[in-house]
């Protein structure tokens, strides 16, 4: 039997094509706040074991939950930038189960009255053609919900050790619709996920760190068929690589599956980054009744007019404003644009650079070139790019008047101001003798003696063959040792040689 | 309202209690009772009645974002059955 089933690698593109993916997303993010969603205990990453844990979380008799407003604020600002309707009047439910990572017996979360409602994200990705694709993919809702704790079970042989740190922190949880198509649109819209809560100070957006967590949901179906195909959950991704990877691989099994004549079972099953290959959990599954109730110790949320406009007040500028921004103010092309939205730290060095300096085009290349190049060498963040605005503008500048040449300010200049962040362009030009030379006195005397000494090629140049030009001018670049402005030399020599 | 026994086993278990074959007959009795009286409800119209989910009418009890520690590590597990001052143990849950 094993000879003839389908393995997930054999399957050919040919089979692929009979199928149609459907994928949907449950994405969490923890919320920047500092306490917990329902009580003071601090909420932050690595700390020591059960350092950032109290009553409440304890799940201790006599205690009481407390909403924190910033987590609520956090929550409306995320469905206010993906267009959600906000729920005026929410409520929170328990869900009910037993695990040892929940000391209450359940969960504090949203069932009936999710805080957002509707809306979706834009994303892009690469079409059949290389052009750009946009398409929205939709939220069912947003829910505020507390996170659990962690249970280490590799830690001791006969028990499972408990770390309540994280019980009780915040989360956003977003569900999306059965929107997505493919492994590639899947990493785009975890990608501009991550991008927005970065941009909105929500969620620090660190897979590795499991402050973005998502679960995929994936079926496959026949092209044409209306009906979803049975739904496999899929956990344990990492990185929005191994999404992907995750995304493709259960693809191609429920092909396999389906083209040998099997059944999908709705299952759970761990992605294992090692193998690439998603696992069964291999555990009794039984339909989960988790008894949703309202959760009788929180009273009900009522958001006011006035509590709205003060969280829309606050709302930072989104990518997509940004980008269009970009093009239309400044004026540079759609796509220096996207790659300088990309993180808000660099968006806004742009448009402080763009206060310093008029040559938008230029900064926005000095960007994705140089600057783009030293934080991949360097692994670091524009956040810590060491040279201002300013600075760098000044720069600009400087090549831009025909001070210094292109050359010297990218692999001179620019890798000294880096060194020492301190200096200001120009006097770091001045006193390493980097100043092209612009006295158009001096430049005419060379180019007199260069035309002087070439009198045959002078001679054939006037007769047309006007391709000797970048001689004349390298013979007067050479002579002024490299220092001459190119331009000024171009236009000195076209004057003589007229 | 009849409750069978696999149903009472069933909520049993969701609440992690054990209920032996003798004590059946006597929470099946009580629970129907509960039910049933419960069942009067039915008898109103609620169309158009919004769920009543909290009574006091009490709205926005929040608080700001504001972290205090106020149990130190050793307060925190003290009570635990079994821990070894970094964590808190139970029995494994996964093989």
């Amino acid at each position: 039997m094993i000879s003839t089933t389908l393995q997930p690698a054999e399957v050919t593109d040919e089979l692929l094509n009979k199928y149609e993916t459907v994928i949907g997303l449950e994405v969490h993010c923890q919320l920047l706040t500092d306490s917990k969603l329902f009580t003071t205990d601090i909420n932050r990453f690595g700390a020591e074991p059960n350092t950032n844990i109290g009553a409440l979380t304890l799940a201790l008799p006599g205690t009481l939950p407390k909403l924190n407003k910033k987590a609520l604020e956090f929550a409306v600002r995320m469905g206010l930038a993906c267009g959600c309707t906000i729920t005026r009047r929410t409520i929170f439910d328990r869900k009910n189960y037993f695990y040892p990572d929940l000391p209450k017996g359940y969960q504090i979360s949203q069932d009936k009255a999710p805080i957002c409602q509707g809306g979706g994200i834009l994303i892009t990705t690469k079409g059949s053609d290389g052009k750009p694709v946009e398409k929205t993919i939709r939220f069912h809702h947003i829910h505020l919900e507390e996170d659990a704790g962690k249970s280490v079970h590799d830690g001791n042989d006969t028990a499972t050790l408990l770390d309540y740190n994280r019980a009780g922190t915040p989360l956003i949880e977003m569900v999306s619709e059965p929107d997505l198509r493919s492994a590639e649109e899947t990493g785009a819209y975890v990608t501009a996920i991550r991008q927005l809560v970065r941009y909105l100070d929500v969620c620090d957006g660190n897979m590795e760190e499991g402050s973005l967590r998502c679960d995929v949901n994936i079926s496959i179906r026949p092209w044409g068929q209306e009906e979803f195909g049975t739904k496999v959950e899929i956990k344990n991704m990492n990185s929005i690589r191994n999404i992907m990877r995750a995304v493709e691989y259960e693809w191609r099994r429920q092909v396999a599956l389906a083209e040998s004549g099997g059944t999908i079972t709705q299952e759970t099953r761990m992605f294992d980054a090692d193998s690439g290959q998603t696992y069964g959990m291999r555990v009794k599954e039984t339909m989960n009744d988790y008894r949703y109730f309202p959760d009788p110790d929180l009273c009900p949320v009522e958001l006011s007019d006035e509590w709205m406009e003060e969280v829309k007040a606050k709302m930072p500028a989104l990518p997509n404003e940004l980008r269009e921004k970009f093009v239309n103010q400044y004026g540079i092309p759609a796509y220096d644009a996207a790659q300088l939205t990309d993180t808000k730290e660099m968006a806004a060095y742009f448009e402080e650079l763009c206060s310093h300096t008029a040559h938008y085009k230029t900064a926005s290349n000095w960007l994705m070139g140089p600057v783009k190049s030293y934080l991949n060498e360097t692994g670091e963040d524009m956040e810590a790019f060491p040279l201002k605005a300013v600075v760098l503008a000044g720069l600009i500048e400087l090549v831009e008047t025909g001070v210094i040449s292109h050359s010297t300010a990218t692999q001179k200049a620019f890798p000294a101001l880096l060194e020492n962040a301190e200096q200001s362009p120009r006097e770091l030009a001045e006193a390493n003798n980097w100043l092209q030379n612009r006295n158009t006195g001096e430049l005419e005397t060379l180019v007199d003696e260069v035309l002087a000494a070439m009198p045959d090629k002078v001679t054939a140049y006037r007769k047309g063959k006007k391709g000797l030009l970048g001689l004349f001018v390298g013979e007067v670049m050479k002579k002024s040792r490299g220092t001459a402005d190119p331009k000024l030399v171009n236009e000195l020599l076209a004057e003589k040689l007229k | 309202m009849k409750i069978d026994r696999e149903t009472l086993q069933k909520i049993a278990h969701l609440a992690r209690l054990e209920v032996k074959p003798e004590e059946e007959e006597a929470l099946l009795a009580s629970m129907e009772n509960v039910l049933t009286w419960m069942e009067q409800l039915n008898e109103l119209d609620t169309q158009g009645v919004e769920p009543l989910t909290h009574v006091t009418g009490e709205v926005n009890n929040w608080r700001e974002d504001s972290g205090l520690n106020r149990l130190t590590r050793e307060q925190a597990l003290a009570n635990a059955p079994s821990q070894d001052g970094t964590y808190i143990k139970v029995p494994k849950v996964i093989e």
